[in-house]
């Protein structure tokens, strides 16, 4: 139950599953194909943390869901991102940017020791 | 990812999370089942696309997916408010154990309602009675100012009147002082039967003193105080619902009390006459007010010298003092007053002063008792949740493998906890429920005992702040409770507790010690109870075995007061009152010939009844009446020496020739002529008060009217026609039933006078058993208390007993294989539960040792040290741990050795 444990990637799956969902309202199973599709199969996300994480996400007011008929007439739960949703990626991508490009930096770092 | 001004940290979402976890778990529990079937149709579907047969698409889908269980675990953590839908679940699951167990769930909840029933009970006595605040404006600054008597050693006697203006004129300490005096009166309504009512007199500095306002209208002026001022009265507000409605337009209007109009001026709240019935019951003798709960008319008391010199003392004074004093200091300067009045005047001969707190004169009596009580309440308790503790410590022993398997499975130590602790509330908060009704139930048993000296008794009941302790006292018990186990599943190894049976193993005989100990714990606490009850049954026993002077048993009493208006009280032509003296003797004649009545009498004051006391003289031996105590004096019809049984020691009785036309004589009473004669003979001597002498014709033993355990004052008996009272006690011997001859004796006395109210119709047994006040109540309830622990302990050791006995079948089955008998096997199991008892009841009898000093002050004619009860508790209590031993033991006995030896 505790929010925090192993942040770095819970974390990671949450930006993702924001930022799939914040482009159109889309099922746990769309977001699955997406991200498999979106990363060219690098990532394998683990199907099953995909659903307590959209909980999670719901819960913190970030996502919201209800339910559609898809095009082949079944019903599925759609989630969409909110408002405080939307403000978060924004604020996420921008820390991950500068997260990443540190990273970058270290890892393709080629110059003596100072 | 959180942080502050994240929507769901803020109390409300958390709050809304909860509910919707509560209440809506099984509706998105649903959604989430759905939702996964739908995930894992399509990725079935595109598996089959891929050419997969359809079960192995379905369980390649599955598989990636994760276990379904786990997933619908962890969605629903994730949904966040879990533990309180577990909670649901845990309640859900207790329930259905404790259905499981019905024995143990009844036996627990049972006792747990005994031990907090009991508490309830008492606590809402004590919030009634102690822990309300006192209706009166900063009650700490009250206190009563008593007048003493050096010759008597009395030191709560009520004021003359001229002491109480003198008092009031001269003290600078008390900022204003009251005069109060308890009557009774008569209410005649417009239609029905005349009314008793209990009535006080009071000055107009009464209510502005004590800080009480009229409701409605006003209180007493100060023009209404004074002799002649006008007849009016003021209503109790539970008098004026009860008989007018609470009709607002009643102020203004006319009620008669005791056939004088009197006009309504205002009505007072309920509890303004808080501390008035104790500081009657409080004095050493009073007027012939007894407090009949609360006062429903209140009269100004228009008093004067010429009325009530100085040498009566019927008023009792009531002072607040100023700010800037304290008691100590009011009292040097009140016995200063006190001095000089002395000096000034013959009749304060060794009269003092005594100035002692409301607080105290009204609380001093009963407040130890129910702190006595509630010490005893609280043991009871204490020895229920022993019993319960035991239960719990068997069940859990039993439970152990349950708890094995679920922490096998995965149930954290905290889980399994609570689930106790949720089980152990379920039944605690059931006992306080049930207790709650018991407690109703004994509330109003007890009220029936609650003596005279209990303020405040209307005021006892079940409230909100005694539900909330009751409440309270539940959940803390069960919390207790649920450690227990929790405690004991701690201890648990899963690993030995599935493998195997464990039988006898080293935790058993851990567990059995523990519980053997919690046996003779309990034992002992209630010995130490029942033997403070034994000491107060014994003293109570031997109060009514003293020989009181007079024979209750097979009396009749009635009593009246006489109206001024048709009985007129002429005293210069004292005691020739024909009005009175009519009524009186037809009154005798009519009962006297009722079938079955074997005698009557009339008496100012019943046996038990402590009437009033004069100064007098002894003629010729006028100077030594200084250092003299009062005399009681008791006007009686010559009929009370044959009714009451009195003993006549020298002389003779009083005789209906005794008349006002012939001599005036006396009786004195056998403490009188120790008192004032010695070894001078009394007979022929002549006694002088309200101005006539009378000549001694008699002795007579004593009657103790002051109750059986108080020693008999001095006294003097006057003939009814030599000395007419103004109120009565009708007494009437008969071999009738009491129900039967009271509704006679109210058709006599109605037949005599429709507009007289009759009061206190009872047997003089039942007044004599009220007469034990406080004594009666304590040991009542204590008694009480006492047979629930033992009762409770007894249980306790049955409980035990029997587990012991069912964990040894088998070795009692190989010692009998091997050609022991049934006796021997039987005898084996005896012996533990005595040796129990005796442990438990030799820690008992020392503790009661140092406990019994709390009731030491209830005892009478035992020390608490008497050997006599300490043995019978003893014995008691031994008896009845062997016959709880009983059952186990024929158990034992019945032990069939092929089926203890097969039993594997």
């Amino acid at each position: 139950m505790n929010e925090e444990r192993g942040s770095m990637l819970q974390g990671t799956l949450e930006l993702l599953i924001l930022k799939i969902v914040s482009l159109e309202p889309i099922h746990g199973w769309g977001i699955t194909l997406r991200m498999e599709q979106m990363s060219s199969n690098v990532f394998l996300v683990n199907q099953g943390s995909l659903y307590p994480a959209l909980e999670r996400l719901t819960r913190r007011g970030w996502l919201r869901s209800e339910w559609r008929t898809t095009e082949s007439n079944r019903r599925a739960r759609y989630y969409e991102v909110t408002a405080p949703g939307r403000r978060r990626l924004a604020t996420e991508l921008e820390g991950w940017q500068r997260s990443s490009s540190a990273v970058n930096a270290i890892l393709s770092w080629s110059g003596a020791l100072p | 990812m959180t942080r502050p001004g994240d929507p769901s940290r803020g109390l409300a979402a958390r709050v809304i999370v909860w509910l919707r976890a509560a209440f809506g778990g099984a509706q998105a529990d649903r959604e989430h089942q759905e939702e996964i079937r739908f995930h894992l149709d399509m990725a079935a579907a595109r598996l089959e696309g891929q050419g997969v047969p359809s079960p192995e698409a379905r369980r390649r889908a599955a598989i990636a997916l994760g276990g379904a269980a786990q997933l619908r675990e962890a969605a629903a953590d994730a949904r966040g408010g879990r533990w309180l839908a577990d909670l649901g679940r845990d309640a859900r699951y207790a329930v259905r154990q404790l259905r499981h167990a019905r024995g143990f769930t009844a036996v627990s909840v049972l006792t747990l309602a005994l031990g907090i029933g009991a508490n309830t009970a008492l606590f809402s006595v004590i919030d009634g009675v102690l822990l309300r605040p006192i209706p009166f404006r900063a009650p700490d600054r009250l206190a009563v100012l008593w007048e003493t008597d050096r010759t008597s050693g009395t030191t709560r006697e009520p004021a003359s009147w001229p002491d109480y203006v003198d008092f009031s004129r001269e003290t600078r300490t008390f900022g204003t002082l009251a005069a109060v005096t308890g009557l009774e009166s008569s209410y005649t309504p417009p239609s029905g039967e005349p009314q008793r009512l209990s009535t006080m007199a009071v000055t107009h500095t009464f209510f502005p003193l004590v800080g009480v306002n009229a409701m409605r209208g006003r209180t007493f002026t100060p023009e209404e105080d004074v002799p002649g001022g006008a007849q009016v009265v003021l209503l109790g507000e539970r008098f004026w619902r009860a008989r007018f409605n609470a009709d607002p337009s009643v102020i203004g209007q006319t009620i008669r009390l005791d056939e004088v109009p009197r006009q309504v001026v205002g009505i007072v709240p309920a509890g303004s006459d808080f501390g008035l019935d104790q500081l009657h019951a409080r004095a050493d003798y009073h007027g012939p007010y007894s407090g009949v709960g609360d006062v429903a008319v209140w009269l100004p008391l228009q008093g004067s010298e010429r009325e009530y010199p100085r040498d009566t003392h019927p008023f009792f004074v009531i002072g607040r003092l100023t700010d800037a004093t304290t008691r100590a200091l009011a009292s040097d300067e009140m016995v200063g007053i006190a001095d000089r009045l002395e000096r000034e005047y013959r009749s304060n001969t060794a009269r003092g002063v005594h100035v002692e707190s409301l607080r105290d004169v009204v609380f001093a009596p009963v407040r130890p008792v129910l702190y006595l009580l509630l010490g005893a309440v609280a043991l009871v308790l204490l020895v229920a949740c022993v019993n319960v503790a035991n239960l719990f410590l068997a069940r859990g022993a039993a439970r152990m493998r349950e708890v094995a398997v679920r922490s096998a499975l995965g149930a954290s130590f905290a889980r399994l906890g609570r689930q106790f602790v949720v089980e152990a509330l379920l039944l605690s908060v059931a006992g306080g429920a049930a207790g709650v009704a018991l407690a109703w139930l004994g509330l109003r048993t007890l009220l029936v005992f609650a003596p005279a000296e209990l303020p405040r008794v209307d005021e006892i009941g079940i409230n909100t702040s005694v539900l909330l302790a009751t409440l309270g006292v539940s959940l803390l018990v069960g919390l207790v409770f649920g450690l227990v186990p929790t405690m004991q599943a701690l201890r648990v190894d899963v690993n030995e507790t599935l493998k195997g049976e464990t039988r006898g193993g080293s935790p058993g005989i851990r567990r059995r010690r523990l519980r053997e100990w919690l046996v003779v714990s309990e034992l002992a606490l209630s010995v130490t109870l029942v033997l403070c009850a034994g000491l107060l049954v014994r003293s109570v026993s031997l109060v009514l075995h003293v020989d009181p002077g007079f024979k209750a048993a097979g009396v009749l009493k009635a009593e009246f007061t006489l109206p001024q208006g048709r009985y007129p009280r002429d005293y210069r032509r004292y005691p020739v009152w024909p009005a009175t003296q009519a009524f009186t003797t037809t009154l005798l004649q009519r009962v006297s010939s009722l079938p079955g009545v074997q005698s009557a009498a009339l008496a100012a004051a019943h046996p038990l009844d402590a009437g009033f006391t004069n100064s007098f003289v002894v003629v010729g031996r006028e100077s030594e009446a200084r250092d003299w105590p009062e005399i009681s004096v008791r006007q009686v019809s010559p009929g009370y020496f044959p009714t009451m049984e009195t003993r006549l020691r020298r002389g003779r009785l009083l005789q209906d020739g005794d008349d006002a036309a012939s001599p005036l004589v006396v009786v004195i009473n056998d403490a009188a002529v120790a008192r004032y004669f010695g070894d001078r003979d009394p007979l022929g001597q002549e006694i002088r008060f309200w101005g006539m002498s009378r000549r001694i014709v008699g002795v007579i033993g004593d009657e103790h009217f002051r109750g059986p355990a108080s020693p008999a004052p001095p006294a003097v008996y006057a003939a009814l026609a030599q000395a007419p009272p103004t109120s009565g006690a009708l007494l009437v011997r008969s071999s009738r039933e009491p129900e039967d001859l009271s509704s006679e004796i109210r058709r006599v006395i109605g037949s005599l006078d429709p507009q007289l109210a009759v009061y206190g119709i009872e047997p003089l047994s039942t007044t004599l058993l009220d007469s034990l006040g406080t004594r009666r109540f304590a040991t009542f309830v204590l008694g009480a208390f006492a047979v629930l622990t033992l009762l409770l302990a007894l249980v306790g050791i049955h409980g035990v007993l029997s587990y012991a006995t069912s964990q040894r079948t088998r070795e009692i089955g190989i010692r009998m294989a091997l050609g022991a008998t049934r006796r021997e096997a039987a005898g084996s199991v005896v012996r533990g539960g005595v040796f129990l008892a005796l442990l438990g009841t030799m820690i008992g009898l020392a503790g009661a040792a140092g406990a019994s000093r709390f009731v030491s002050g209830l005892l009478f004619g035992v020390t608490r040290s008497d050997p006599v009860t300490y043995l019978a508790v003893a014995a008691l209590v031994l008896l009845a741990a062997v016959t709880a031993t009983a059952v186990p033991a024929l158990r034992a006995a019945r032990v069939l050795p092929t089926e203890a030896l097969r039993l594997e």
